[in-house]
């Protein structure tokens, strides 16, 4: 059960259910080969139980799978094997965003924002949009991050040679 | 300059670079130490020994080293590559990954940490790919690029990028190297395969 920021459960969701073969499962798999992640979705608006399929990331095979709040009441945000997809489950369709080689996300209920991190920059989802991207922030990753007072500080080698640097979390412009 | 004189310039010069890859294997050696777990253990066991094998070739090589030092690295390295036969040669594919020019290429510990952390491909491609990178790849030189000094080691970076596909995704294959003060080796601190 997610319950978002403003405390309304809007949806549920389970991961591999049994199914009869009967269903009929909507595929968000983008053609890709690989292991298929099955999750139910219940929306509480809308009254419907649907099934969705999902294929994992090209490059990064891992087993990892996290489903995640967003700001957004309706909408959720599935993290398998370094590919996210943010789905609505009341309309049941897919954000156009191929986010991929996702190696972190999190929903930050403070600022009411989702912070995607990838291995080399971070990108911002405000429930609606993506308000922001840096780009390339990191040469291969990062090893550490913290959330503090509207702030992003993040330690890593980043793609000027430095080894730390400062996000605001609005517009994702460096601080000095 | 007399032909001697320039031979031990030569030579202390081939020191100053086994000295610096020591340092890395050293730093290696007490990350993986102090990680835990057997693998780690193992893996800062050869580091350890990688980094004795090449400060033992330092001592050998320095112009600087007393006769009895000199003496006993030597000994030392005889007795490594006597006693480990085609193990050498394995070690040395883990330490060096190709030379070209008279210039050696050496993997950082940042490299090796990095593909350990990483399973991926996007950290992990084999070396032959490595190899046609700095062999064929596009060169750009940025000065002053690491912030941080580090002994016998300059502050530039040496960025090798060539296209290429990893499992149907096209994208750009990264090696980027910090070069010795001589020039004689290139240390690799970093190599990913960025996607398009």
């Amino acid at each position: 059960m997610n319950i978002n920021a403003h405390g309304k459960e809007n949806y549920s969701y389970k991961i591999n259910p049994e199914l009869t073969g009967l269903e009929k499962v909507l595929s968000f798999d983008d053609g890709e080969i690989g292991g298929r992640l099955i999750i139910k979705f219940k929306n509480f608006d809308s009254h419907s139980t649907w099934f969705a399929s999902f294929s994992p990331g090209k490059l990064i095979k891992s087993s990892s799978v996290a489903v995640i709040s967003t700001p957004n009441p309706n909408i959720v945000c599935v993290f398998y094997s370094g590919k996210i997809y943010l789905i609505n489950t009341l309309t049941t369709e897919k954000l156009s965003y191929k986010e991929q080689d996702v190696v972190d996300v999190i929903y930050d209920d403070i600022n009411n924002v989702l912070l995607i991190f990838t291995f080399v920059g971070v990108s911002c989802f405000d429930g609606n949009e993506i308000t922001w991207e840096t780009g390339r922030l990191f040469l291969d990753g990062f090893k550490n991050y913290q959330i503090l007072q509207g702030e992003i500080i993040i330690e890593g080698l980043l793609a000027n040679g430095e080894e730390r640097c400062k996000l605001d979390i609005r517009s994702g412009k460096l601080k000095l | 300059m007399s032909l001697l004189d320039r031979l031990k310039q030569e030579l202390a010069s081939i020191a100053d670079d086994n000295r610096a890859a020591v340092e890395y294997f050293e730093e290696l050696q007490q990350y993986a130490n102090n990680k835990g777990g057997v693998v780690n253990k193992v893996g800062g066991f050869a580091a350890g020994l990688l980094a004795g094998i090449l400060e033992n070739n330092a001592k050998v090589y320095d112009p600087a080293s007393t006769e009895a030092e000199r003496s006993l690295a030597f000994g030392l390295l005889a007795l490594d590559v006597g006693t480990r036969g085609g193990g050498a040669v394995g070690r040395k594919t883990v330490l060096q990954v190709g030379e070209k020019a008279g210039v050696k290429y050496i993997n950082s510990a940042r490299v090796l940490l990095r593909s350990a952390e990483e399973s991926s491909v996007l950290h992990n491609f084999p070396e032959q790919i490595t190899k046609k990178v700095l062999n064929e790849g596009n060169l750009q030189i940025i000065n002053d690029f690491w912030k941080t000094s580090r002994n016998h080691l300059t502050n530039t970076s040496h960025n090798y990028s060539l296209r290429g596909t990893i499992n149907g995704v096209d994208g750009i294959f990264e090696v980027f190297t910090r070069p010795s003060i001589s020039g004689k080796v290139e240390l690799i601190m970093h190599k990913f395969f960025r996607r398009n």
